[in-house]
């Protein structure tokens, strides 16, 4: 699904709801329309809008073949919390949980911890030190740590929980999770371009004027080391020639990057005319990828492999 | 203003006013019935129940309301092992069950380490209950979640998500954490003291960022677009000594205005906050008699403090052992004694009595010395705990005896079949010692069965527990309190 010389994308949507009615009834036409993935934007200060986390974890059941990928702030958020809260959409969702790192770190919106806002420096160094712990974290019971012995009563493998024992810059965790193992084994990482986290993500989101840019900081972001590369890509339909506009933005960008998450200016009206003119035109030039199935996981939609436990052993035979 | 103002604008609206309590006697004029005697119970806890009728029973519920657990262990890790399945598939079937038996709420634990004693948590509460809140329609939905590792502008923001999400059904049991702190910082474990200052100054903040729109801050134009009047939405500038948080939150007026407030806690600290702060208590009181002590005392406070009678409800978790008969229940208890690994045993009591003593050497058959006894304001964690299990200490039990007391972890345990146990249960909630009640095990067929169409029919039979009709709309309305301003 992932074969690097088909030039198809990715899709993402970013996903709003006006209500718990609009919410359902925007993740089931996404769902329906073969995105891989919705996405939950937030802010600690996001004016009216539910806490993504929580959002995401409401629709879990709801779907049963898109990701679902909250931004969760790095900023402002316990690392342990963050990482448990990932974990358990991960459960819920059986194996469909991605996050959006988030950094906001505004004067107010720190202050909603009672925090002042990060140097540039302490930021890149937090939202690295928060990305790597909750990683550790989610590799901290190995995959066969669960068994069942019903002789004993014994339902774990102690051997195979593990401390993490991270320290650094501005706090320490000891670990493991509570949890065991999500489901994909690691969550997907999808971290924003500006945040320099390309060695540490899954997906890289670009941000940029226009495709040959986005091109240029995609290759930068793969040398770095991260398997993927989106373009972030805002569009609404006010302009009479916006549809065939956005398919020639679409178009261009399919050979620069392996995906695109979609923001539309008006939810309501932009997504039925994506949905209804613009991804058919796509998927009939074949520029899009297949849309997931039931029970696939994000990461086999995006053709990521389940990555290995760093605690197993070595030699330990992997799934 | 961005549309997404009025993302939560039809909820408020739709709700009923909150019903009142009713008035004492409605029930009062059943006997109350005395326990089945139980020789598998210490003589010392036998006979320690003849205190007179509590004076607390002024102003009750209508009914004792019902909890069941959708934390899901262990058969949470039995679900681990099929990678197609995951562990909310449990707590969505227990859900499922407990909504169609009529149970009140859904309660969501949480534990903050790994580890010990299978004391091992099953998933994260917040985002499991958000989870559950689409698969079910009426219940209501407590997470355990706990202030000492959360930031409370974080804690208004999940706590008010959920409220929205679930229509009214959100519920909060307030817990300061015996364990946990070594995934927070390298800092120890605070004090209690400490722990429930900062609980306290916590709960002090989500309110005032709850309040901070004040009504009549969002309305409807005559087109149904939301309205917002910004001069009615209004920062809490708070300052504290653990906390400085300016607000006001960016989400709109709860459904509730406040999600349930359940507390859970009974040392000294964790009882002057759940009398000044909690509609309901969450509770460990193995006996009568501790539960009439228990909730005189707390009840007694919040009286004190200006709350109205009767609050905070007294919630207790029931560990019962179901038998069709008599003799099958007996058997279970037996055969659970029998399986006791007491040489594990022993590290759980000295867990209980705070931690800090070793009792690997101490003779199985007689009482404990009082020199083994700890110092309870020397215990930093779960005091309550221990204070019970000095308490048993010194009535006497022998270690062994300790050690079977110590599997129910100090929680109320019962012997019988349904109808022994409704007796029991009836006896608790006639002293006006028992509001809500925990009754766990409905993903097991068997105890499905002894539960639903055992248990809660005779309870219903006998006018204790209502069938569920969830017309007060709130989870608040549905369990006859009234939020105080």
């Amino acid at each position: 699904m992932n074969d690097p010389s088909v030039a198809a994308l990715h899709l993402a949507l970013d996903v709003h709801g006006r209500d718990v009615h609009s919410l359902r009834a925007a993740i089931s036409a996404a769902e329906q329309a073969g995105f891989a993935l919705a996405t939950f934007s937030d802010g600690p200060l996001a004016q009216g809008v539910p806490e993504a986390g929580t959002r995401a974890a409401f629709v879990s059941r709801l779907t049963d073949r898109i990701g679902l990928a909250p931004t969760l702030h790095a900023t402002v958020t316990e690392p342990f919390h963050l990482a448990t809260q990932l974990a358990a959409l991960d459960h819920a969702s059986h194996g469909r949980a991605g996050w959006i790192v988030g950094a906001a770190n505004g004067v107010d919106e720190r202050a909603t911890i009672g925090a002042a806002p990060l140097t540039p420096e302490q930021l890149r160094e937090e939202l690295a030190d928060v990305t790597a712990v909750a990683r550790a974290l989610w590799d901290s019971w190995e995959d066969d740590a669960v068994i069942k012995d019903a002789a004993t009563g014994r339902y774990l493998d102690p051997d195979k929980v593990h401390h993490i024992d991270f320290v650094g810059e501005s706090f320490t965790v000891k670990g493991p999770l509570i949890t065991p193992r999500p489901l994909q084994g690691q969550i997907v990482v999808l971290a924003p371009d500006a945040l320099e986290l390309d060695e540490l993500a899954d997906v890289v989101l670009i941000e940029r004027a226009d495709a040959a840019a986005i091109g240029e900081r995609a290759r930068a972001a793969k040398e770095a080391g991260a398997p993927l590369a989106f373009a972030e890509v805002s569009f609404g339909f006010a302009e009479p020639d916006a549809v065939a506009k956005l398919v020639d933005l679409l178009r261009s960008l399919a050979a620069v990057v392996d995906g695109v998450r979609l923001r539309p200016a008006d939810p309501a009206t932009d997504v039925p005319v994506l949905i209804e003119q613009v991804l058919p035109v796509l998927a009939a030039e074949g520029l899009l990828r297949p849309a997931p199935r039931p029970g696939d996981t994000l990461r086999a939609t995006l053709g990521l492999p389940r990555p290995a436990n760093r605690f197993a052993r070595e030699g330990a035979v992997q799934r | 203003m961005p549309s997404d103002a009025t993302f939560f604008a039809r909820g408020p609206a739709s709700r009923a006013p909150a019903s009142g309590f009713r008035a004492a006697g409605v029930h009062g004029a059943r006997a109350a019935r005395p326990t089945q005697t139980d020789p598998y119970r210490p003589a010392s806890r036998r006979g320690a129940e003849a205190s007179p009728e509590s004076a607390m029973s002024a102003k009750r519920p209508r009914t004792l309301r019902t909890v069941t657990g959708a934390g899901g262990r262990p058969g949470v890790y039995e679900l681990a092992l099929d990678p197609g399945r995951s562990t909310l598939d449990t707590a969505i079937r227990v859900a499922a069950l407990a909504e169609d038996a009529g149970f009140d709420a859904l309660f969501v634990p949480d534990l903050l380490r790994f580890g010990a004693q299978g004391t091992i948590g099953a998933q994260e509460p917040l985002l499991y209950v958000a989870a559950l809140s689409q698969v079910t329609r009426d219940i209501g939905l407590i997470a355990t979640v706990s202030t000492t590792f959360h930031h409370p502008f974080n804690l208004a923001r999940m706590f008010g998500t959920l409220d929205h999400i679930s229509n009214g059904r959100a519920a909060w049991n307030l817990v300061t954490s015996s364990i946990g702190e070594e995934n927070f910082s390298a800092e120890p474990l605070p004090s209690p003291e400490e722990r429930y200052a900062r609980a306290a100054e916590t709960l002090e903040v989500v309110h005032a960022l709850w309040d901070s729109w004040q009504p009549g801050a969002l309305t409807l134009d005559p087109d149904g677009r939301a309205v917002l009047d910004r001069t009615r939405v209004t920062p809490i500038d708070h300052a504290g000594r653990y906390f400085s948080v300016a607000g006001p939150l960016n989400i709109p007026p709860l459904p509730q205005r406040r999600p349930v407030l359940i507390q859970a806690g009974q040392s000294a600290a964790g009882i002057e906050l759940g009398a000044r702060y909690a509609e309901i208590v969450f509770t460990s009181l193995p006996t009568l008699q501790i539960a009439r002590e228990h909730t005189t005392r707390i009840q007694a406070r919040a009286a004190a403090l200006g709350r109205p009678g009767g609050v905070p409800l007294i919630f207790s978790s029931f560990h019962a052992t179901y038998g069709a008969t008599e003799e099958e229940a007996r058997r279970l208890v037996h055969e659970r004694i029998e399986a006791i690994d007491y040489e594990q045993g022993r590290a759980l009591v000295a867990d209980m009595l705070g931690g800090a003593l070793d009792l690997s050497d101490a003779p199985l058959d007689k009482p404990l010395p009082e020199s083994a006894l700890p110092e309870i304001a020397a215990i930093n964690a779960r005091r309550g705990r221990a204070e019970i299990f000095s308490r048993y200490a010194r009535q006497g039990l022998t270690l062994r005896e300790l050690i079977i007391e110590a599997q129910d972890t100090g929680h109320w345990s019962e012997v019988g079949t349904p109808e022994q146990l409704a007796d029991a249960i009836e006896e608790r909630f006639r002293a006006g010692v028992l509001d809500v009640i925990a009754l766990n095990g409905l993903d097991d067929p068997r105890l499905h069965d002894l539960i639903v169409n055992g248990l809660l029919h005779e309870l219903r039979k006998r006018g204790i527990v209502a069938p569920a009709d969830f017309q007060g709309g709130t989870l608040r309305a549905n369990l006859g309190l009234e939020l105080e301003p």
